[in-house]
């Protein structure tokens, strides 16, 4: 028999008030195993835990019931008790009587059974608890960031500020990202890119840095303090040492019309190219989908003008395998997809854009020089409507609300007034979100100074008409019916998780919400962190953010990184599942169902009948093991077993409960 | 008591059978949920199947159910309470079961009242009266012509003979039976041994020569022969050979419920599964053909150097029940040193 | 002209004397029986047989002849069976030399009577009830084919048992359960004939936490039946070895049906249907179907 004591907490008037303290003190010492039960006010303070202490000493306890709160709130206090009282901290548990008892129950009788048997239960699984101790793992002291975009560059910069090396992956040519492309930024309108490039080049010039530009991440193994990844090195066909970015090579490219994605198709750049004159590193790729070599085997215009001889047509993408101990991922957004949306006629009506189409006009080094001008005809628009939501906090689209696009509407209403004086500026809005510094006063001055004109309600139609866009609206303040007649439509289009996004999740086994953003682990207390150890997220992969948001988070993910990574080697629970080899038949179900990678293909030798024979069985890699319980539930001849979660306790816990239905039954 | 023999009308059995039901728990043939034959309790004579067709079970759970409690507790405060079953107070009456299903009891007492007097079996076993009825044809795999069990335990037999059924009183239960009814059974004044052993000449049941016992000498040799290991691995190593066999009657003992309240019971075992032996870091028959040979031998050696008789009626049910009907009796005439020819062909030759 | 019991001796004597095998597992027949016997080299092959009693699933004898290089007669029932076994890894292809058969459809033992009339004309009505559904009468890829082909019947669909007693009310349907559990003497025949049953350690021998009673009851034996058919969801292949050798005669397969049938009608899958057939239920694709999850 186990030597149990049980510690039933009143917390305050929290539990005592619906649950008869006496009662169940009582009930506790007559249960099997245990030896000691005592009921005190704060179970959590000083004395509380002098009292346990004290019993464990002069009963000889060897394993510990707190009956109170949830172990979420207290789990660590008492198991640190338990430690200190020389019991190891997993023969501890907590049986619940607050938030599962005395929180939702008025019957101070029934409340009374439910808290017997909680205790009851507990304490047959403590009867059953193997003392665990913790797993050490060796840590890579190596970061990788995926995405540099403004979050992956500050999460990089602040990284490799604190003395550990980082990866930087970015899948297109260069870092910079969203932010690279915009004009002025809310609500201080100082130049976007005047603040970023300098942090691009001080990640380019960072010893600690290694950029992998055009690279993509492909495959990550491993767990917290030590993943394996592999990156995709896609074949840029210019050899990045002989090159230096002298620009001839875009130059002389006869292939001048394809739609620039950095520009989202307002500009236009060549077949070899760098995505914007800033770039980092100033480093040209070859669209393989769109050079006219590679469709038909002759030009080759680029290789004979280059002087350096840097062109390589017969590069192929390469892999390489990093090793790190933590990954921040910084994979940022996109816009929704309108052909999904047919009432804005984007696409069909030229003068329809998105919100990022009018940065890259408004931007000095944007494919208009800063100009602001018709698509259709290159005019410059006089009337401009903007709408607010377009796809955000709409049931049909995206519910969420996509958070940055009150802000920038404002800020392109006031840029419109700025560029083009006798403009006028209309904003169809729900309402307008301006949480942030210095952001109320910044829309109440594109409404009061610049004169922007804003219409609360929702744009029910857009239809060209005499070379105007009309725009039908209500506005729900007046009540009436608005028709506007504009030369430009700029649609704040909800953001939406970047392209790949849920590849990615499934390659590092980490979850998406039902949105595709990625989950943090608590959305209050662990915003920063995934649920898989040693994973964290910057930037609007997790939730549409402005710039200085994503640059916070950068930051709060590179601090959580270096807190990972200044151990020597991580403490992981214990609570992981290990496979019996006996009995193991090696049909690899935990293997196919692991999100973490954890069971290995290993062997067994064993004697049969007097000969030795090998068999093949599953082995559980306890620095991998995030003790999810998958495999426990998957294998087919209960091979597995998890430690801390053990068959035997939770069947000794729900035979603790099966004792009030066989009393009620005898009783009957 | 020397033997006693009566004339049993055949249409006297049913008033037999419905008389007999006022004064014993009567167990007969009747028919299951899937129309198989079954030992169990019809409640009229309608439901009997009083027939020498064997049913898949033997009769033995009459005397060793399959699963038995032998003592609940229950534990109050610091008190623990426990208490044997209830004695079942009424005497049984077998009626109509084969001779190898009746005779089996006999040889299997041994075991029970060996080192231990096993009161719940022998209790029920005293209470049981055997009223067997003689087979007039081989049932599809028996071979109890091949085997000299004892039969003189059996309290009755009847034979079916032409119009009547002889009735041989073999013990004092029997002849308790008659008395009972006495008013059903005739005197039989012809020589009734004569009529007995031509009616088993022609039904096939007559004793041969004892083969099985005779194979004894070439099993206790045979133990390391190397087609064990080819011939019994076909065995699958389920329970239907030994819960079907009336005579096997290995059980395990095994508790149900908690720390608080339970009962402690003994349930049939079977020594062809795989954890029969089985132990904490070991199992010393670690192959299927090892438990397949320690039935064998255990039937044809071991229980017979121990209590005398074959642990075997000849009945056949664990050739005929078999999923890959392994035959016992070809396996002992092979490694007894009968016969030359393993069944089926199959050497290991090593 | 060689009848198949000739040609099929001749074919294993050819793989022992060829070296291509260490066992050949196939079907005997002796003393009034067909039954699965293992063969060795030094064995006599005279007695090997392929007949409407050819019941067992010898897939099954594959775990206690692991390591060696094995022969072993495949119907379609076997084949199957490999498929389902191979993509969980536990039968060695490359040690199998696959023995392919004409199948005549297998007889029901239980539809049998005493000296019924000559075996092989018996019509559908002695069948058992998979060969009614059976896909392909030759064993697809053997590596030896012995016999002449025959064709293959259009296969019937459905599972007349199961709909017999999906048409009863919860009640009696209830009650008709109660009943067969109440036969079942828990010698887990059907377990140890499954060939998809290869757990070294079955949860009915599991005592620490022991999951089921051992004691023999309707209610624990119904858990156990449950159980067993759960582990053989999206695998049993549906050779009813499992109803065959009840002693008592459950039709325990009506459980594996139910879940076979959810299988096809719910993600189109019928086990061990192909050589590539991966297993159903520890795969998981992004467009599975979701609709019947509440």
């Amino acid at each position: 028999m186990a030597r149990v004591g049980v510690f039933i907490c009143w917390c305050g008037a929290n539990i005592a008030s619906t649950v008869d303290m006496e009662k169940v003190t009582e009930a506790a010492a007559k249960l099997p195993h245990v030896v000691y039960a005592t009921n005190y006010k704060y179970m959590c303070s000083d004395p509380g835990q002098k009292t346990i202490l004290d019993a464990a000493l002069e009963h000889k306890l060897d394993g510990i019931v707190v009956a109170a709160c949830s172990p979420r709130m207290h789990e660590p206090t008492f198991r640190a008790v338990a430690a200190e009282a020389g019991i190891n901290p997993y023969r501890m548990q907590m049986a619940n009587i607050r938030e599962q008892c005395s929180w939702v129950h008025g019957d101070v009788d029934e409340a009374t059974a439910k808290a017997v048997d909680a205790v009851r239960m507990m304490v047959a699984r403590v009867a059953q608890s193997l003392a665990l101790e913790p797993i050490k793992v060796p840590v890579t002291k190596r970061a990788l960031v995926i995405g540099g975009g403004i979050a992956g560059i500050q999460a990089a910069l602040d990284v490799a500020d604190g003395g550990v090396e980082t990866i930087l992956v970015e899948r297109t040519p260069s870092i910079g990202g969203k932010m690279a492309g915009l004009d002025e930024t809310f609500p201080t309108l100082d130049c976007s890119q005047c603040i970023l490039t300098p942090k691009m080049v001080d990640a380019s010039r960072s010893e600690l840095i290694k950029l992998y530009t055009y690279c993509e991440v492909e495959k990550v193994d491993g767990a917290v303090g030590n993943f394996k990844v592999t990156i995709r090195k896609k074949a840029k066909y210019v050899n990045t040492e002989l090159c230096n970015g002298c620009g001839d090579c875009w130059h002389k490219c006869p292939y001048k019309k394809i739609p620039s994605e950095f520009d989202f198709g307002v500009g236009n750049r060549t077949a070899i190219y760098v995505p914007f004159p800033q770039a980092v590193p100033n480093i040209p790729v070859i669209d393989r989908e769109t050079c006219v070599f590679f469709k038909t085997g002759k030009c080759r215009a680029c290789e004979k003008f280059c002087l350096r001889g840097a062109i390589d047509f017969e590069q192929e993408d390469e892999f390489e395998e990093v090793e790190v101990g933590a990954i921040i991922v910084a994979t940022g957004y996109d816009l929704l997809d309108h052909t999904q949306m047919g009432e804005f006629r984007y696409g069909a009506i030229p003068d329809v854009i998105t919100g990022l189409q009018f940065e890259r006009m408004s931007s000095a080094s944007g494919p208009t020089e800063g100009k602001i001008l018709r698509p259709s005809n290159g005019e410059e628009p006089k009337v401009v409507v903007f709408v607010h939501c377009v796809g955000s906090r709409d049931e049909n689209y995206k519910e969420y609300c996509s958070k940055i696009c009150c802000m920038y509407s404002a800020k392109h209403a006031v840029i419109l007034k700025h560029r083009i004086h006798d403009a006028q500026a209309y904003l169809f809005y729900i309402d307008v979100r301006a949480g942030g510094k210095g952001y109320e006063e910044f829309w109440k001055r594109a409404c009061v100074e610049e004169g922007a004109e804003y219409l609360r309600g929702r744009v029910s139609r857009v239809y060209d008409e005499g070379g105007k866009v009309i725009v039908e609206g209500q506005d729900t303040l007046s009540g009436e019916q608005v028709e506007v007649a504009a030369d430009l439509v700029v649609l704040a289009t909800a953001v939406v998780p970047a392209k790949g996004s849920e590849e990615l999740a499934r390659i590092l086994g980490i979850s998406t919400d039902k949105d595709g953003f990625f989950n943090e682990a608590h959305p209050k207390l662990r915003p920063v962190d995934t649920a898989t150890g040693g994973i964290f997220l910057a930037g609007c992969c997790q939730a549409p953010k402005d710039i200085p948001e994503s640059v916070a988070q950068g930051s709060a993910a590179a601090s959580k990184t270096l807190g990972l990574l200044s151990k020597e080697d991580i403490t992981r629970e214990p609570t992981v599942a290990v496979v019996d080899p006996l009995i193991c038949t090696g049909c690899w179900n935990c293997v196919n169902v692991c999100p973490f990678g954890a069971p290995e293909k290993s062997e067994i030798t064993i004697t049969v009948d007097g000969k030795k024979v090998t068999r093949a069985v599953s082995n559980i890699n306890e620095a991998k093991c995030e003790g999810c319980g998958l495999c426990v539930a998957t294998c087919p001849g209960n091979c597995i077993d998890q430690r801390g979660f053990s068959d035997d306790q939770v069947y000794a816990e729900i035979g603790g409960y099966l004792e009030r239905v066989r009393a009620a039954k005898n009783s009957d | 008591m020397a033997a006693e023999y009566y004339r049993l009308n055949k249409d006297k059995v049913g008033e037999l059978f419905e008389r007999a039901r006022a004064d014993y728990d009567v167990v007969a043939k009747t028919r299951d949920a899937n129309g198989n034959l079954v030992y169990g309790r019809p409640a009229t004579f309608d439901d009997v199947a009083f027939v020498d067709e064997q049913p898949p079970m033997s009769a033995k759970a009459f005397a060793l159910p399959q699963t038995e409690t032998l003592v609940r507790y229950e534990r109050e405060d610091e008190k623990i309470r426990a208490e044997g079953p209830e004695a079942e107070a009424r005497d049984v009456l077998l009626f109509g079961v084969n001779i190898c299903d009746a005779a089996a009891f006999d040889i299997i007492d041994h075991v029970f009242k060996w080192d231990y007097l096993d009161d719940p079996y022998l209790g029920r076993r005293a209470d049981a009266t055997l009223f067997a009825l003689a087979c007039a044809a081989v049932q599809q795999d028996c071979f109890c012509d091949r085997i000299s069990y004892a039969e003189d335990g059996v309290d009755t037999v009847a034979y079916p003979l032409e119009g009547y059924y002889l009735v041989k009183v073999q013990t004092e239960k029997g002849r308790k039976l008659v008395e009972r009814y006495h008013d059903l059974f005739d005197a039989e004044d012809g020589d009734a041994e004569a009529a007995i052993n031509t009616f088993r000449e022609k039904a096939g049941t007559a004793k041969k020569e004892p083969l099985l016992e005779s194979a004894r000498a070439g099993l206790e040799k045979a133990f390391e022969h190397a087609d064990w290991e080819i011939l019994a691995s076909t065995c699958i190593g389920c329970g239907i050979c030994t819960y079907t066999c009336p005579t096997c009657h290995c059980f395990d003992i095994q508790d149900e419920g908690s720390a608080i309240a339970g009962r402690r019971l003994r349930t049939w075992d079977h020594c062809t599964g795989r954890t029969f032996t089985a132990m904490p870091a070991h199992q010393p028959r670690d192959r299927q053909y090892k438990r397949y040979r320690q039935r064998l031998l255990h039937k044809f050696w071991y229980y017979p150097e121990r209590f005398g008789p074959l642990l075997c009626t000849g009945c056949g049910r664990c050739i005929t029940y078999c999923p890959v009907k392994i035959n016992i009796k070809e396996l002992v005439e092979y490694f007894g040193g009968l016969k030359d020819t393993p069944p089926g062909g199959a050497r290991h030759g090593k | 002209m060689a009848t198949i019991r000739e040609e099929l001796q001749a074919a294993v004597k050819k793989l022992f004397d060829d070296d291509k095998i260490d066992y050949f597992v196939g079907y005997a027949e002796d003393y009034g029986h067909t039954f699965p016997a293992i063969l060795t080299k030094d064995s006599d092959p005279s007695r090997l047989t392929f007949d409407r009693k050819s019941y067992d699933n010898l897939a099954n004898f594959l775990p206690e002849l692991r390591g060696s290089r094995v022969g072993l007669i495949c119907k379609q029932c076997e084949v199957r069976t490999l498929n389902v076994l191979a993509a969980e890894e536990q039968v060695e292809r490359d040690k199998l030399v696959v023995v392919g058969v004409p199948c005549p459809a297998m007889l029901d033992p239980r539809k049998l009577t005493e000296g019924a009339a000559d075996l092989d004309s018996l019509d559908e009505s002695y069948w058992q009830e998979k060969c009614r559904r059976c896909l392909e009468r030759n064993t697809p890829l053997a590596d030896v084919f012995v016999g002449e082909r025959v064709s293959t019947p259009t296969p019937a669909e459905g599972w007349p048992l199961l709909e017999e007693v999906e048409k009863m009310s919860a009640e009696e349907r209830l009650a008709w359960w109660r009943r067969q559990m109440s036969l079942c003497i828990r010698c887990y025949a059907c377990r140890l004939a499954c060939p998809l049953c290869y757990c070294h350690q079955c949860f009915v021998e599991d005592n620490k936490p022991q999951w089921i009673d051992k004691s023999v009851a309707p209610e624990n034996n119904l858990h156990y039946h449950i159980i067993r058919a759960v582990h053989l969801a999206g695998r049993c292949i549906e050779c009813q070895e499992c109803s065959r050798v009840c002693p008592v005669g459950i039709p325990v397969d009506v459980l594996n049906n139910v879940l076979s049938r959810d299988f096809a009608e719910r993600f189109g899958y019928v086990s061990g249907e192909t050589a590539e057939t991966q297993p159903a239920l520890t795969r998981y694709e992004r467009d599975d179907k979701e609709d019947f999850i509440l």
